[in-house]
């Protein structure tokens, strides 16, 4: 594995804006960085995909255990949304997709930081920014990248699994990210031959007579992928939201509310203690690690997160916390120029391991860490 | 690993494009407000009997009912505008979902992105 100094494409801006991508410099830092590429070996991308393979059959394992030995308590999930999660996990509704956080340094296994399984973002520059880069760049070389493929062929899947013509609907925020997201996801699930629509989060419809969520139209909604978390959703309405489960598909399903949880680490290492892709992870204090991380059950982009290292320890700001923490062993890292890559390899649901997106950061990888493309051969 | 063509979208490059520009601005939103121009909830200003009770329009997203509210206008745009929770005569209620988040984004990226 190596780090790379590149010059950038000339107008790269207005390349990477034609495709979708235009935050690429988000009040001025830079988010999508061509100045620096990875360059792998085909063994160190086999590991990675193999990795992710590994992992996610040990999630499988893991929200089974979670479910038969009732240990919600330790994912701070309500009492009300366990019915819903048990029958989820039972009847399996449509799920898309995921994406496993590694730290790797091309000489130890790489090791699970944790898994962004209900509301994954940095998808649109993994999947189709970084290949177009590479189509350019590096022509002759490969990249560990089939997302967009997978994702089409998952929604192909679906259109079957759904026997006839449906809208799906595809809600989030009012944010740029968040729009464009679901916006490529919208262009994988057309490509497929379905028909879609969004609407933001605030716009859904909520019918107490027919118990049906609706869109703006006032048509009922029976499939939904909504880039806003369980747990969101659960707060702003959680009665209608769980009377609605099995009645409607909500993308991601409530289920992954066990995968998108951190207590998930320290339910894995207390399965599986010692895994070479896991790093040790306690929900009730360090248990002796000198240096560890202490992440909050629920945070996102980096928030919370209080970093013990060398006798000191360094934190980031945050509203997260209150669910409870995950204490996790520091992952073995290599820093080129004071640079820390974390790998987000991509899992597509029944399509399995789909390519890699890597961010680097100076400290904790949050938002304002730079997305930098790679390549093997 | 290689794909053996280029990869199509459509709508994301749309979507881009018009964030881009100027279109990306949002229309501004109704509240029914009441003559200290607090927030109330939309129904209030749908029934003919509640006097002093009036449509006013701001950029401000959506408010949670009792808060004051300032900053915009009384005058509808020719624009168009959205709605802050709108209690529609089938009885469709919108507006219930997105608080969690916007309180979150209020310290975070803005997105609900992980």
């Amino acid at each position: 594995m190596n780090r790379i100094h590149l010059t950038p494409r000339e107008n790269w801006q207005q390349k990477v804006e034609k495709s979708g991508l235009v935050y690429h410099t988000p009040n001025g830092r830079p988010y999508w960085d061509e100045s620096v590429c990875y360059h792998f070996s085909s063994r160190e991308i086999n590991e990675l995909e193999a990795a992710t393979e590994e992992v996610q059959k040990l999630c499988l394992a893991a929200a089974q255990f979670v479910i038969d030995q009732n240990r919600f308590d330790q994912f701070s999930i309500p009492e009300a949304a366990r019915p819903a999660i048990r029958a989820a996990w039972e009847a399996e509704p449509p799920s898309i997709y995921g994406r496993f956080d590694f730290a790797y340094d091309g000489e130890h296994p790489p090791k699970l930081l944790e898994y962004n399984a209900n509301t994954p973002t940095g998808l649109l520059e993994a999947s189709v920014i970084q290949w177009e880069w590479r189509q350019e760049v590096f022509p002759a070389t490969d990249q560990f990248n089939s997302i967009h493929d997978k994702l089409v062929a998952k929604w192909t899947d679906l259109r079957r699994y759904w026997r006839g013509n449906r809208t799906v609907y595809f809600t989030s925020m009012r944010d740029d990210e968040d729009l464009l997201t679901v916006s490529y996801l919208r262009d994988t699930a057309q490509l497929a031959g379905l028909a879609t629509e969004h609407l933001f989060v605030r716009e859904i419809g909520w019918n107490e007579k027919t118990g049906t969520f609706r869109d703006l139209q006032d048509r009922p909604i029976q499939s939904i992928f909504a880039l806003y978390p369980w747990e969101w959703l659960l707060r702003d309405m959680a009665k209608p939201v769980l009377s609605s489960c099995g009645q409607m598909d909500w993308i991601e399903p409530i289920w992954k509310m066990l995968w998108s949880n951190k207590a998930l680490l320290a339910i894995l290492w207390e399965m599986f203690p010692n895994h070479p892709n896991l790093l040790a992870s306690y929900l009730d204090g360090p248990h002796g690690l000198s240096e560890f991380v202490r992440k909050p059950l629920l945070s996102r982009e980096g928030a919370n997160i209080t970093v013990h290292k060398g006798g000191s320890e360094a934190s980031t700001a945050g509203p997260y916390g209150e669910e409870g923490f995950v204490f996790q062993d520091l992952a073995p890292e290599r820093s080129w120029e004071g640079m820390t890559p974390v790998f987000g390899s991509w899992y597509i649901t029944d399509m399995g391991a789909a390519g890699v997106g890597i961010r680097e950061a100076a400290g904790v990888t949050d938002n304002l860490s730079r997305f930098v493309p790679h390549y093997f051969d | 690993m290689k794909r053996s063509k280029a990869i199509q979208t459509s709508i994301v490059a749309s979507v881009a494009a018009t964030l881009l520009s100027c279109e990306g601005t949002p229309p501004p939103t109704r509240y029914c407000v009441d003559q200290q121009q607090r927030v109330l909830d939309d129904r209030e200003c749908q029934q003919t009997t509640s006097g002093g009770h009036v449509w006013y329009y701001g950029r401000s997203g959506y408010v949670p009912t009792g808060t004051r509210i300032s900053g915009g206008s009384f005058q509808t745009p020719s624009e168009g505008f959205t709605s802050n929770s709108v209690s529609a005569e089938g009885g469709t209620v919108r507006g219930g979902i997105g608080a969690s988040g916007e309180a979150a984004a209020g310290h975070a990226s803005g997105g609900a992105g992980e």
